[in-house]
């Protein structure tokens, strides 16, 4: 099935969770925000949380900012 | 000392982190201007790319300094409010800037936005920073909303105009004299920090001053000492002015002066 990752489309497995979406798009261990059609899905939930067809996931890290 | 809730703060100056020119550069600036608090923002990373965003993060999380995480780049409240808890994910604090931005060219925040998002943001447990324009009346409902700190602007970000409309910036504080308020955006100068805390301004932010200097970590200093002074002066009570001279020498006994009759003795 279709999402949007970020902007960009990508294909993933049907019922792949967030945790398992982070760890296949190379994520490990990386210090990331996770929001699934503008709205934020935290750290806790991301096993928990199924992708649908169509997501939009954005994928947000620490930036410096004034 | 001032305080925000529960935390109290010494330093009365706020640091933003963009565009220094290396990490090394921003952290002696963040040294050398004795901040406690800087700005931090969030952007998309993509998976496989250089991890900019872990580096900075590596780079400023065990420095003793807060983190004020902004909403920077969000043109709608629901934006802001999505983001405000990816930062809350991402930095472990309930502190965030709120930016809603009503205009790309001046990037003026849009009041109402605004509003909304901080309405929603304190009922979620944050404590909201909402960097506003000098409106009395949208203070008043970002107040009314439950936001406990203003920062209203004194000129467009980044545009280091200083205080383009002091005497609103002076009626915030005269209405609201038990509210935080922080000047954030279009200090250009250290004279301009300065100006601000002689209006009795609890603090002040900026970024760009700093970090566009020759040299940021002295500009950083300058500015903690123009904080520092202007505070200082706020509170030993500055004179007003006046449009007529006043001498301030004493004219009794001065010398050449018409002689004296016996009558006046």
């Amino acid at each position: 099935m279709q999402i949007q990752v970020n902007g960009q489309p990508r294909q993933v497995t049907a019922a792949v969770t967030l945790q398992q979406l982070l760890l296949d798009l190379g994520y490990q261990n990386a210090l990331v925000a996770v929001a699934v059609n503008k709205r934020c899905v935290h750290r806790g939930d991301l096993a928990a949380t199924t992708v649908e067809a169509g997501d939009q996931i954005e994928i947000l890290a620490p930036m410096a900012g004034g | 000392m001032w305080s925000i809730g529960d935390i109290k703060i010494n330093s009365r100056l706020l640091l933003g982190t963009s565009r220094f020119p290396s990490p090394l550069i921003l952290q002696q600036s963040i040294a050398r201007s004795g901040t406690e608090i800087i700005t931090v923002s969030l952007r998309r990373e993509s998976a496989m790319g250089p991890r900019d965003g872990q580096r900075f993060w590596e780079q400023i999380k065990d420095l003793p300094v807060r983190v004020l995480p902004n909403t920077a780049g969000c043109y709608s409240a629901q934006e802001a409010v999505t983001t405000a808890h990816m930062a809350r994910d991402l930095f472990a604090t309930n502190w965030i800037k709120l930016e809603v931005i009503g205009d790309d060219y001046t990037l003026q925040p849009d009041p109402f936005g605004l509003v909304e998002a901080a309405k929603q943001l304190v009922k979620d447990g944050f404590e909201v920073f909402p960097y506003t324009t000098d409106d009395l009346i949208v203070a008043q409902r970002l107040l009314d909303a439950g936001c406990r700190v203003l920062m209203p602007w004194a000129a467009p970000i980044g545009s280091g105009m200083g205080l383009t409309n002091p005497r609103a910036l002076e009626l915030l504080r005269s209405r609201f004299p038990q509210v935080p308020l922080i000047v954030d955006a279009g200090i250009g100068r250290p004279s301009h920090a300065m100006a601000a805390m002689e209006l009795g301004y609890d603090a002040v932010l900026l970024n760009t001053a700093v970090s566009s200097a020759d040299d940021p970590p002295a500009m950083a200093a300058a500015f903690a000492a123009a904080v520092a002074f202007g505070r200082q002066g706020f509170e030993a009570g500055l004179m007003d002015p006046r449009s007529f001279a006043v001498a301030s020498t004493p004219m009794i006994g001065r010398a050449f002066a018409p002689a004296t009759t016996s009558e006046d003795e």
